[in-house]
């Protein structure tokens, strides 16, 4: 019988159990879910899609959308660089904390499971709670922290929180930190654990101290679980949206105005087109950024 | 053998294409049933009347979803008119109450994406809600309804576009936002009610020397501070809303705004205490009446409401009185003909069943049940029923007889963008942006709201 390749030309895969023709089903369902719906916002974004206006009277205006977006009299260069700067900052500060958490809760200390869930638990509630908890804990008159700051005489560092503009961009990060590390814990926490022992029975041996340690066998040994991690924070702060909204709504003015609620705010007003033309620059950075991503962290998986 | 194995082959190929053109199939007429799902309600909308209400009346229960922002769904229609309604005609009515800043987004989406519940509340003017909520495509012709003969014409006006009636306001439009005063504060310190911007200065500074806050504002529901700005619309010369509706003068080119815009600014900064931006409209009756803040934007009602919110509070109705905004001097009465109206989606599944509720809304035996229970509604704007005017609006009224109309009511983009000119406003406190700065912003929406539809006077 002669073997037939219809999808793949590398030989390692072993057709003969799986012919191409399984990917079909796959393939049909991905297009029509992903695939068609993306290309069609990219496509309308070169169109002056409005919501006063039938869809069938559509026009194309070429690259009108992506003009306004980079004319200077519009902010929207200021969204994105907001939006930069959250995922840096969140993802250096996640990485820190949780590393140094993970460090701590892999040690063999009393109530080791509940320290564990305690620091998981911010991570599974739900983001709107969050939001609703944190607008009253950071609340400039009723909240716990102003009250608090009152309470030990320092009365000069309270803060309307959400609603300075110096303050209120650093709140909302420190709030989406609180609730990201304990995520980002539990995948250090596994990378720690698969860390054989030897290693380090052996350094000690050498007479290392705790911090060689960390440096010469925890740190090299964890580059990879660390890309990784990098690469999920940057993702997700590049596409942060809802833990804005639900604090600030972008203010106070537009402060905190990121990529995600400049487009939420354009489809909700209407702007269709221009809300398209948003999405489709936030797409082409974040297809660049995952492309890069994805190789960095194959090449490592090739080096161990 | 090999033949055999090959047929089998065969035949689990042919069995795999097959399966996957009917997976492809199905799912292509599942959007084909979508749209003709969304057709076939439109078309009963318009035309198939009987129909659609025999299908209805057959049916079991039927639940109609109202939505709308906090505030706007009065107690004395959720828990008894609603419940009555149910009673009579067994049809169930849920409340689906959004935050107010949330409210605009999430129903534009709605609107957008033609997923809505059945009826929506939204604010009514004939230059705003063809931008706004796009009627003619989104909501329910209610021309042919018994109540709309029985609407006051300028309420009725407020909810049509191109001679077709869309909504139902269950409104107190004879409501005006004043400056709400406590009497009690002002008469032990000498005070008298405020006739020009230098006047409320100087009652907002001695006040303030009291030790306590002279204005409450609420900056975070975003819609209260933009009171100021729109309502004071009043005090431009009237032949300015033609002007700027006809594009020949923008709103960054008349410099009393722009006094305006510094004026506000002044009294957040200055007399409205450390936590302006961070206060809700719903606290307001609370504070006013405990006597933490002497004053504040608010209906004239709004005495009545503290007296049924708090009726042991330190102060109560008699306690407050109204007057206009001083803003730029102004002695004129701000009247706004527009206010939160029901619309029913276009797209709903229960359309008769939601005209029956606003039928039942406009019965003037139910809209003397509002009037007689809900203290901000004193009038409604439909004949046949008695109004309940307070010693607070009567006052008012003898006081101050010039009215005007307020911007959003005259000029077209504005109340659409009443959310983001809010935004701007914060931008402004916070020192983000200058008073000029905030009014080219908003003239700037405008213009993009104006091309975005094709109005003439913006090519």
């Amino acid at each position: 019988m002669k073997k037939k390749t219809i999808f793949y030309k590398n030989k390692t895969i072993d057709n003969k159990n799986y012919p191409g023709y399984f990917l079909i089903g796959a393939v049909v369902l991905y297009i029509m879910l992903y695939v068609l719906p993306g290309i069609s916002g990219v496509v309308l974004s070169f169109t002056d899609w409005h919501v006063a206006r039938d869809i069938s009277e559509l026009k194309f205006v070429g690259l009108d959308n992506f003009a306004k977006l980079f004319s200077p009299e519009e902010e929207y260069f200021k969204y994105l660089k907001n939006t930069f700067i959250f995922a840096g900052i969140t993802s250096v500060f996640k990485t820190i904390f949780a590393l140094l958490i993970a460090i701590l809760l892999v040690s063999n200390i009393r109530y080791r499971n509940f320290h564990r869930a305690a620091m998981f638990f911010p991570s599974i509630i739900s983001i709107l709670v969050t939001g609703l908890i944190f607008r009253s804990i950071l609340h400039p008159g009723k909240g716990i922290i102003n009250i608090f700051l009152s309470f030990i005489g320092l009365e000069s560092l309270t803060q309307d929180w959400l609603n300075n503009v110096t303050f209120a961009f650093p709140s909302v990060m420190a709030v989406d930190i609180w609730r990201g590390i304990g995520y980002i814990m539990v995948i250090y926490l596994a990378g720690l654990q698969s860390i054989p022992i030897e290693y380090y029975e052996a350094s000690s041996i050498d007479g290392a101290n705790s911090l060689q340690k960390f440096w010469h066998v925890t740190l090299p040994l964890l580059k990879p679980t660390i890309i990784v991690t990098s690469v999920l924070n940057l993702i997700y702060g590049l596409r942060v949206f809802d833990i804005v909204y639900v604090l600030t709504k972008g203010g106070p003015g537009d402060a905190t105005d990121v990529m995600y609620t400049a487009v939420f705010r354009e489809f909700s007003t209407g702007n269709f087109a221009l809300g398209s033309a948003l999405s489709s620059v936030m797409f082409i950075i974040l297809v660049v950024f995952g492309f890069f991503s994805v190789k960095l962290i194959t090449k490592r998986e090739v080096a161990y | 053998m090999i033949q055999k194995r090959s047929m089998e082959a065969k035949m689990k190929k042919v069995l795999v294409v097959v399966l996957a053109v009917l997976l492809m199939m199905s799912s292509f007429l599942l959007a084909g049933c979508e749209t003709e799902k969304a057709t076939d309600t439109k078309e009963s909308a318009i035309t198939a009347k009987p129909a659609s209400s025999e299908k209805e009346e057959m049916k079991e229960d039927i639940t109609i979803t109202v939505m709308a922002p906090q505030d706007q769904i009065k107690p004395i229609e959720e828990e008894v008119i609603a419940k009555e309604f149910e009673a009579e005609t067994g049809i169930k009515v849920i409340f689906n109450i959004v935050p107010s800043d949330q409210y605009d987004n999430l129903l534009s989406t709605k609107l957008n994406s033609g997923q809505g519940v059945d009826i929506f509340l939204g604010q009514s003017g004939s230059l705003n809600i063809g931008p706004r909520f796009n009627p003619e495509k989104n909501c329910v012709d209610l021309s042919n309804e018994e109540w709309v003969s029985r609407v006051e014409p300028t309420s009725l006006a407020s909810t049509m576009l191109n001679g077709k009636v869309y909504g139902l306001q269950v409104w107190n439009v004879s409501q005006v936002w004043s400056v709400v005063y406590n009497k009690t504060i002002f008469n032990d310190l000498g005070l008298e009610v405020p006739t020009t911007y230098a006047e409320f200065i100087a009652v907002c500074d001695a006040i303030k020397a009291a030790g306590i806050t002279p204005m409450y504002e609420c900056v975070s529901d975003g819609w209260h501070h933009v009171l100021g700005f729109a309502e004071l619309g009043v005090a431009l010369d009237p032949s300015i809303y033609d002007k700027l509706n006809k594009n020949e003068v923008k709103l960054a080119e008349i410099p009393e705004l722009v006094t305006l815009l510094e004026q506000m600014n002044e009294v957040a900064q200055n007399y409205s205490g450390k936590n302006y931006l961070a206060n809700e409209f719903v606290n307001g009756t609370a504070e006013l009446s405990e006597g933490n803040y002497a004053m504040m934007i608010n209906r004239i009602t709004m005495a009545q409401e503290i007296e049924a919110a708090f009726p042991d509070g330190k102060y109560t109705a008699d306690d407050f009185g109204s007057f206009v905004i001083p803003y730029l001097d102004n002695q004129v009465v701000n009247i706004n003909p527009q206010g939160p109206t029901r619309f029913i989606f276009a797209t709903s599944e229960n359309i008769e069943a939601s005209k029956k509720y606003l039928e039942y809304l406009a019965r003037p035996e139910v809209l003397q049940q509002f009037i007689d229970n809900e203290p901000a509604f004193t009038a409604l704007p439909f004949e046949g029923v008695t109004f309940n005017q307070t010693e607070q609006q009567k006052e008012f009224f003898a006081t101050y007889t010039t009215t005007g109309t307020v911007l959003q009511a005259g000029v077209a983009y504005i109340d659409p963008q009443w959310m983001d000119i809010g935004k701007e406003l914060t931008a402004m406190y916070t020192g983000q942006k200058t008073p000029l700065e905030v009014l080219e912003s908003i003239d700037k929406s405008r213009a993009d709201q104006a091309e975005a539809i094709g109005d003439p006077y913006w090519d």
